[in-house]
């Protein structure tokens, strides 16, 4: 049956396509109010992904409080590496925190295999069962996915849109040197921002660590898409971004079903291109 | 009391203000005219902690301010209206106004300070839901002010808040302006426009290459010949 078939993809391509955005969105925020292109945020995700399982499979945390605990500790992480990494480099040429951002990658890969092992590592699923909508056989995990990551989008929509920080994030992406003058420190939103995006990479990580495997290089290639969603959203826009995952998501899912595997990492740079050449503003920006 | 002690300011080696002295006392409007880069926007700068003077000093009722950081500056009672407005376009009307009331510890009950805010400017209610891009250059200044004071500072700097407005609009920030003196706010009116400044402010300092070349009452300032020669004649 093509259209169950179909429908199965198109479910696959939306749970990709949610946790991308949930990494997209770290990303967008970062470089929105600090101007950083995070190099290292893949490896955040992968942190997130690896906290949660250490938490789970050695300290035998269920795995609820594992997903929690893993944005707890890697939010932690992410406001020490603003304050060791990128602070100190905040006023000088944007090119050092970029490379410092690419070295912290590196020190983060290889931290993850000394402690975790080379070896791939998997989380039990979350639920169990599937859900039959006719002839169709969602897997209720893929459901619960699908649903945390768009809690998860909505609460920092929510944030944005009603807590005072949330405020001060959108007004400092804006214009920085006007928003200290209302009284917002550059200090404390960096902290938020690494910390909101930092958390949201390691709830990602955690549901890809339920569904497909851990490794320690699993940030690279998901830093990479990220990259692309985030371009494709237009860079800055939370919105943008969020579109923008599902896209690749979904194209990519589609493109391995009806084309070949091998394009599996190849699509995002395929939707890049002609995004590029279409749409050079983002997908939700007004032409 | 907002004071200026000989203040002496530097942007990359070149001295742009030289030993500039003026205060501010509670409920006054003081005037600072000057031309074109005559260091206007650079005394402000100074006051709000965006640049360290290298000599002299900033007080409030006394305290040095010049080591402050620009976001604590606000919280001691003075609020800037930038030059050229910079309001965030893409918040509304309403967010720009709630982003003025982020340093007050009380500012969950910043409605009640936007609802006086709209008394004002009744045309900001209008536009409320508005992003602040889409507003015209009189609406963009009034939203300039208005976001000042839901800080609810002390001191009012306003930069140049006549710039590029017509007339009309003028005399509604003008209008603006008086009520809010009258509400016991000390206002810092920087305007190169220097004959509307002049009747607005009780006193004034006359600017030029980054020296205090002339004070006094406006009335005063504005008969001197050399004032009238150089900033009245348009
Ligand atoms: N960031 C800066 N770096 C270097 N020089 C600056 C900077 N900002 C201003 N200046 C210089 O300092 C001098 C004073 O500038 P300022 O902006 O204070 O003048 P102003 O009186 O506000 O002028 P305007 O009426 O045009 O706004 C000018 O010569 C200007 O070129
Ligand atoms: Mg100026």
């Amino acid at each position: 049956m093509t259209l169950v078939l179909f429908v199965q993809h198109l479910a696959n391509g939306l749970i990709t396509g949610g946790l991308y955005a949930l990494v997209a969105i770290g990303l967008s925020l970062i470089y929105g109010v600090l101007r950083i292109i995070n190099f290292a945020h893949g490896e955040i995700f992968a942190v997130g992904a690896y906290v949660g399982f250490f938490l789970w499979r050695v300290l035998g945390v269920p795995l609820p409080l594992a997903f929690v605990g893993a944005m707890v500790g890697t939010a932690a992480m992410g406001v020490a590496a603003e304050r060791l990494v990128f602070r100190p480099l905040r006023f000088a040429d944007p090119l050092n925190s970029m490379i410092s951002a690419i070295g912290l990658s590196f020190l983060l890969q290889n931290l993850i295999l000394q402690v975790g092992g080379a070896e791939p590592r998997r989380l039990d699923p979350f639920m169990s069962g599937v859900l039959l909508v006719g002839p169709i056989a969602l897997p209720l995990q893929y459901l619960f996915i699908l649903g945390l990551a768009g809690v998860l989008i909505a609460a920092i929509e929510v944030y944005l849109r009603r807590a005072w920080n949330g405020l001060a994030l959108r007004a400092s992406s804006q214009d920085l040197g006007t928003a200290a003058l209302m009284g917002v420190s550059i200090d404390r939103l960096a902290r938020v921002t690494f910390a909101a995006a930092s958390a949201l990479a390691a709830a990602a990580g955690v549901l890809v660590g339920s569904v497909f495997l851990l490794q320690p290089t699993m940030g690279v290639s998901m830093a990479a898409k990220c990259f692309v969603v985030v371009i494709l959203g237009g860079v800055g826009n939370l919105p943008g971004a969020i579109v923008g995952g599902l896209v690749l998501g979904v194209a990519e899912s589609l493109a391995v079903a009806y084309v070949s595997t091998a394009l599996r990492d190849v699509v995002a740079f395929v939707v890049l291109i002609v995004a590029l050449l279409f749409r050079p503003q983002g997908l939700l920006r007004g032409a | 009391m907002l004071a200026l002690d000989r203040v002496t300011a530097v942007y990359t080696g070149r001295a742009v203000l030289h030993e500039v002295s003026l205060r501010v006392a509670p409920g006054e409007i003081v005037a600072m005219i000057g031309a074109n880069g005559s260091g206007k926007s650079t005394t402000l700068k100074v006051i709000t902690g965006g640049l360290r003077p290298v000599g002299g000093q900033v007080l409030l009722d006394g305290e040095p301010l010049e080591a402050l950081a620009p976001e604590a500056v606000v919280g001691r009672g003075i609020a800037l209206v930038p030059e050229g407005r910079r309001v965030f376009p893409r918040l509304t009307v309403v967010e720009n106004l709630r982003i003025g009331a982020y340093s007050r510890a009380d500012r969950n009950r910043y409605r009640e300070d936007a609802a006086r805010v709209f008394e004002l400017f009744p045309v900001l209610a209008q536009r409320a839901r508005q992003e602040a891009g889409t507003l015209s250059g009189g609406e963009q200044q009034m939203l300039a002010i208005g976001r000042a004071l839901m800080a609810r500072p002390r001191w009012l700097l306003l930069d140049e808040p006549s710039l590029g407005l017509a007339p009309k609009v003028i005399d509604v920030v003008w209008d603006a302006i008086q009520k809010i003196n009258a509400d016991g706010l000390a206002v810092l009116l920087v305007e190169q426009k220097a004959f509307a400044a002049l009747q607005l402010a009780a006193r004034a300092y006359v600017l030029e290459n980054g020296r205090i070349v002339a004070e006094g009452p406006s009335a005063t300032l504005a008969a001197d010949p050399r004032v009238k020669q150089a900033y009245l004649s348009f």
